[in-house]
């Protein structure tokens, strides 16, 4: 038997923890390629989102002209928009116009699937077990991989988060400068992301302050050799992100306004100023259970129950081989303030959720080897091992549920006002219609109807350059006669009354119960008819 | 000769001259290029889940007059469709007086072209006939094409009460009518006294999926 700290001992240990690590490795390569492929495939499947369409046409404007503009009110941080650059470059765009939902869906896809290597960051605060097993709940989620597929900033928000937290357990492990200015990087790439970053700041602190108390001795030990050289490069690198962004890269210095200007907007929306008032459990209630009479009944409560156990476990019976107690300890404070926090704010949109349930998954890992080790009997042990199992394969069945089937149906809890797949319809129709027309894409595209009707048009219609987008039909210049007009019921009786006798009619379904109208030019409409009988 | 060939070259060069002359003094004519306003960048839209109970129409429902004595025909009336099994429900449903828009009370056919056919047992004449396809949110119906025969094949004799597939795309000829909004109240075809014993209803799909749905037809008229 080698003596304690003699080579042969060490050289045992580092062969030891070597052998772990090329195993991690192959299953963590694994469960990588099964996130990639749940999260790459068929990206284009599900018709733009409203918001998806607002947030590619900011990058179309940043791709064509350079200039990026904050808005405080709505669209979240530059950061988005910026890190896009470099993929829609990469598959050789270089307009608006030659992007496509992949290009842009593959930056939220990416940093969705580095979440699960980001995972062996935490190689020694949980064990490999449990590291696995978070690893293979973050692939395989429902809501994870299906906001992974949404081209909004929520899954880079939960990348940044992350990278936060595993940068400061890395510095509470050992102190050098560098982590301590990668974790300022990542938590100043929070806030250049998504305003709501300070509910994370909030439970971090949380999740610290617990700690402190826990045992305050020895956090009073550790924050007293606390060094300020890496205090301040924490704080240089955690304000430098928002300032160069948010500026524009010193641009535009009223972007720093607003980036304050934002904690205003954004506190009295979650007070109750919003259209998207839900109660407090809306977040939980497609976690726990929910059914809509067809389709899944949809659930993700095995990552609910083990993260339960995590957190029980982690304060009432630590299990220092599962997992360290105080990064448990931390992590289950900062989950839990932080879907408090979530599920208190009125303003509720369902992609929120992504950041406090991977601050859960994280748990569940330990969640999960801690239930087996707190069984005494090999047969509970095997018999919570099948649960599990099953408990996986029915998440990873459900996620395939969501995101290749009910991908854009109102069943799925995760899809949020979303474009119908019929609108694709509608977008097929004018196609149709230009490619008949002498000034085929060129023909003058009249888009009249609310701003929340227009979306995501102006994404599907970038291809065209003569569309004029008016909400007020009085506005609409007289004098010209478009091939397109498109509006809604609500505003059609405000038009030309010519477009009864002169133009062709369709409806289309632009989300459940909003409804598009297409007119097509006589002259027009006649040639997509003669088109159509040519095929025949 | 030549005097003349020089005298005509002569004259071209001028009358050329003076057309360049003419236009340089003509105001220049440019094309029109519109300034087209850009969209509003707006925020996530409310997501719509309640049922559609309100009439898309102000104002009162206009009245439909139809002869003294007209009846709903169609009640309890045998039904056959394009897809006897359908997704959801029982054919038999589109004729037992349930127009609710809920759960249980509408029939699902496939995707594609689908029709209802209804038995009126005898040669009725036909005053309106009223459908509810689904009702439980704003939506549009596709290729909805009215029809009436003695035929129960419908190969012959067949009258055409309503038909707005305006590109043809259900292969029933181009029909001039116009789409309509499903609402609770239902939709009123006139039909125009027509004669006939078997009423058939197709649809292509709507706006909201592609599938297929009747949840009730009443046919209002007299026997023989």
């Amino acid at each position: 038997m080698p003596v304690p700290d003699s080579p042969d001992h060490l050289s045992s240990i580092h062969n030891s923890q070597f052998a772990i690590r090329n195993w991690q490795s192959a299953i963590f390569l694994l469960i990588c390629i099964l996130g990639l492929w749940l999260r790459v495939w068929q990206l284009d499947l599900r018709p733009m989102h409203h918001d998806e369409a607002n947030q590619a046409v900011r990058t179309g404007i940043l791709l064509e002209t350079g200039v990026y503009r904050y808005d405080p009110a709505d669209h979240h941080g530059p950061s988005l928009y910026y890190l896009s650059l470099p993929f829609v470059w990469a598959s050789g765009g270089r307009s608006f116009a030659s992007t496509t939902e992949v290009t842009l869906r593959l930056v939220p896809a990416l940093f969705g699937v580095a979440l699960i290597p980001m995972l062996l960051a935490l190689r020694r605060g949980l064990s490999g077990v449990a590291l696995a097993v978070a690893a293979v709940l973050t692939a395989i989620s429902p809501a994870m991989v299906f906001f992974s597929r949404f081209y909004i900033q929520e899954m880079l928000l939960v990348f940044f988060t992350f990278g936060a937290l595993a940068c400061g357990w890395l510095y509470f492990l050992r102190r050098s400068a560098s982590r301590a200015a990668a974790c300022g990087l990542f938590l100043g790439l929070m806030f250049a992301t998504k305003e709501t970053s300070v509910l994370a700041y909030t439970a971090m602190g949380a999740g610290l302050l617990a700690l402190l108390l826990s045992d305050r001795r020895q956090a009073m030990n550790w924050l007293s050799t606390l060094r300020c050289q890496h205090v301040g490069w924490l704080v240089f690198s955690a304000l430098a992100v928002p300032v160069v962004l948010f500026s524009s890269f010193f641009t535009h210095p009223a972007g720093l306004v607003d980036m304050f200007r934002s904690f205003a907007i954004y506190f009295f929306r979650g007070l109750g100023d919003s259209l998207h008032l839900h109660p407090w459990y809306f977040y939980l209630k497609p976690l726990l259970y929910q059914y809509e009479g067809r389709g899944p009944h949809w659930s993700e409560a095995v990552i609910l129950a083990l993260a339960l156990i995590a957190i029980v476990v982690a304060w009432l019976r630590p299990n220092p081989a599962a997992g360290n107690t105080r990064l448990v300890r931390f992590l289950a404070v900062y989950a839990v303030v932080l879907t408090v926090l979530y599920s208190v704010i009125s303003h509720k949109t369902p992609w929120c959720l992504t950041s406090f349930h991977h601050g859960l998954i994280i748990l569940a890992g330990f969640g999960a080897v801690a239930a087996v080790d707190l069984a005494r009997r090999g047969w509970i042990r095997a018999l919570i091992g099948i649960l599990l199992a099953a408990g996986f394969s029915h998440l990873a069945w459900l996620s395939a549920q969501a995101n290749f089937r009910y991908f854009a149906d109102p069943v799925n809890p995760y899809v949020y006002a979303h474009t119908n797949l019929d609108f694709l319809n509608l977008v097929k129709r004018v196609e149709q219609v230009a490619r008949v027309a002498p000034e085929g894409r060129g023909l003058l595209i009249e888009v009249v109807a609310d701003p929340y009707s227009m979306w995501p048009l102006p994404w599907y219609l970038r291809r065209f350059p003569k569309v004029g987008y008016w909400e007020d039909p009085a506005q609409v210049p007289k004098g010209h006669v478009p091939g397109i007009v498109i509006t809604t019921p609500e505003l059609q009786p405000q038009l030309s009354a010519g477009l009864d006798t002169d133009f062709q009619g369709e409806f289309y379904g632009l989300r459940p119960s909003v409804l598009m109208l297409i007119y097509i030019r006589r002259d027009l409409w006649e040639r997509v008819l003669e088109s159509q009988s040519g095929k025949r | 000769m030549m005097n003349r060939t020089l005298r005509y070259l002569f004259m071209a060069v001028a009358a050329l001259a003076l057309s360049v002359m003419v236009y340089a003094q003509t105001p220049g004519k440019v094309k029109l290029e519109l300034q087209l306003p850009k969209p509003r960048f707006i925020g996530t839209p409310k997501n719509l889940k309640t049922p559609n109970l309100e009439p898309a129409r102000t104002g009162p429902k206009p009245a439909f007059m139809v002869p003294a004595g007209t009846k709903n025909l169609a009640a309890s009336k045998p039904v056959t469709a394009s897809d006897n099994e359908p997704v959801i429900g029982e054919i038999e449903q589109i004729t037992d007086g349930d127009k609710e828009g809920v759960e249980g009370s509408y029939v699902e056919f496939g995707p594609g072209t689908q029709w209802v056919q209804i038995d009126l047992q005898k040669p009725s004449t036909i005053y309106a006939l009223a459908i509810w396809h689904f009702h439980n949110e704003a939506r549009v119906y596709r290729d909805v094409v009215i029809q009436v025969s003695d035929d129960a094949d419908f190969t012959t004799g067949v009258k055409t009460v309503f038909n707005n597939d305006h590109d043809n795309s259900s292969g029933l000829g181009v029909g001039k009518d116009l789409e309509y909004i499903e609402t609770f109240e239902g939709r009123i075809f006139d039909g125009k006294g027509m004669k006939g014993r078997y009423v058939r209803l197709y649809s292509k799909g709507n706006t909201a999926n592609e599938m297929n749905h009747m949840t009730e037809v009443e046919v209002y008229g007299k026997v023989g």
